[in-house]
């Protein structure tokens, strides 16, 4: 039996978005994560809801804030939600700054098979 | 201005430049990083969806396209590297040469295996730097004189050091496939190869980053080399480094 779990994703980028889908779906196993998109912070009050979504990936680098502001939001509302910080780099600099915001990971994008295990996995074992 | 002043504005200055410059740099690196990441992605799903369906030429251009990314990549983190390492400098502590060599061979450990290499060494002293530098320092040379190995042999790799009042001087040297005269010459520059990416992969950053290690070390690096027969990297570390 597949598990299926809600989650919000913040990413302004659409090619980005099709791109980690389309590997959810290839890479993802049993495990289905239904993605909620929202393009940009102010969005993110909107589309997220604390009884629906047990989990975030949270793009650094967003038009209206970073990724550390989405994830002070979001801790607000619910202290137990996974945060997934997803980069295309990241700096010790910036992995020091969301273990501040108590982000559970930082992830690269690299799109590849053990990229998404880890992302499956995390929000699994939560 | 008193000069205390000025030096202390000088200070705040080169603060500033230096904030600007690893802005920049990230800037640039992760939006073209996230780039040919797309790139990559995007193609392997193609590939993987659809390969079935292409003749051998496109299944080749597909490939191509997917090793250009992937190149793409590797330079620009290895440009990113590069351009990190003298503003992210920590500071300075004493330690055991000989736990940094064991532990470099150690993450060599499969290419060592894979080559059938001997990686020898005898004692080695207590150095002063900044551990990390001086480990991808050793790890890009060793792992220069496995990869550029000849077929016909085994890589043995032997590493030396002598010291004189104010430094140490080592030595790592291979029986590879050693450089012509002519190649000596830009073995340290930005990606720089000597060689065709078919023989030996790369992309020419290894010795410029041992260069500027070195140089934030207080010492030189330099090469003897025989086509064909090996070479030998020397490099000085200063005993008393002050940053």
């Amino acid at each position: 039996m597949s598990l299926s779990f809600d989650v919000l994703y913040v990413e302004d980028c659409v090619a980005t978005v099709e791109l980690l889908d389309m590997c959810l779906n290839r890479y993802g196993s049993d495990i289905n994560l239904s993605l909620d998109v929202a393009s940009t912070f102010s969005q993110v009050s909107s589309i997220y809801s604390v009884d629906k979504h047990v989990a975030a990936l949270i793009d650094w680098n967003l038009p209206d804030g970073k990724g550390t502001d989405v994830a002070t939001f979001l801790r607000a509302q619910n202290k137990n939600i996974s945060i997934i910080f997803l980069s295309a780099l990241f700096t010790e600099n910036l992995i020091a700054q969301a273990s501040i915001v108590r982000g559970s990971i930082c992830l690269e994008k690299d799109y590849t098979p053990e990229f998404v295990s880890k992302i499956t996995e995390h929000i699994a074992s939560r | 201005m008193s000069t205390e002043e000025e030096l202390l504005k000088v200070q705040k200055q080169l603060q500033s430049v230096k904030a600007e410059y690893e802005e920049y740099t990230y800037a640039v690196s992760h939006d073209l990083v996230a780039s040919l990441r797309q790139i990559e992605g995007f193609s392997k799903l193609v590939h993987a969806r659809h390969a079935d369906q292409f003749d051998e030429k496109t299944k080749r251009h597909f490939d191509l396209i997917v090793s250009g990314a992937i190149k793409g990549r590797e330079i620009l983190e290895a440009l990113l590297s590069y351009s990190r390492l003298s503003t992210a400098i920590k500071p300075s502590t004493e330690f055991a040469c000989t736990q940094l060599i064991e532990e470099t061979v150690t993450q060599l450990s499969s290419l060592i295996d894979k080559t059938d290499a001997n990686v020898s060494y005898g004692d080695m002293p207590n150095i002063v730097g900044d551990f990390t530098q001086l480990q991808q320092l050793f790890y890009i040379l060793i792992h220069n004189a496995l990869h550029y190995r000849t077929p016909e042999c085994s890589p043995i790799v032997l590493i030396d050091v002598q010291e004189d009042e104010r430094q140490w001087q080592f030595n790592i040297s291979d029986n590879g496939m050693g450089m012509s005269d002519h190649l000596i010459g830009k073995a340290f520059t930005i990606l720089g190869r000597g060689v065709s990416d078919k023989e030996y992969t790369g992309v020419g950053m290894g010795l410029a980053i041992a260069k500027s290690i070195v140089s934030l070390h207080g010492g030189k690096i330099w090469v003897t080399s025989e086509k064909n027969k090996g070479s030998s990297f020397y490099f000085t570390l200063a005993k008393d480094i002050q940053r």
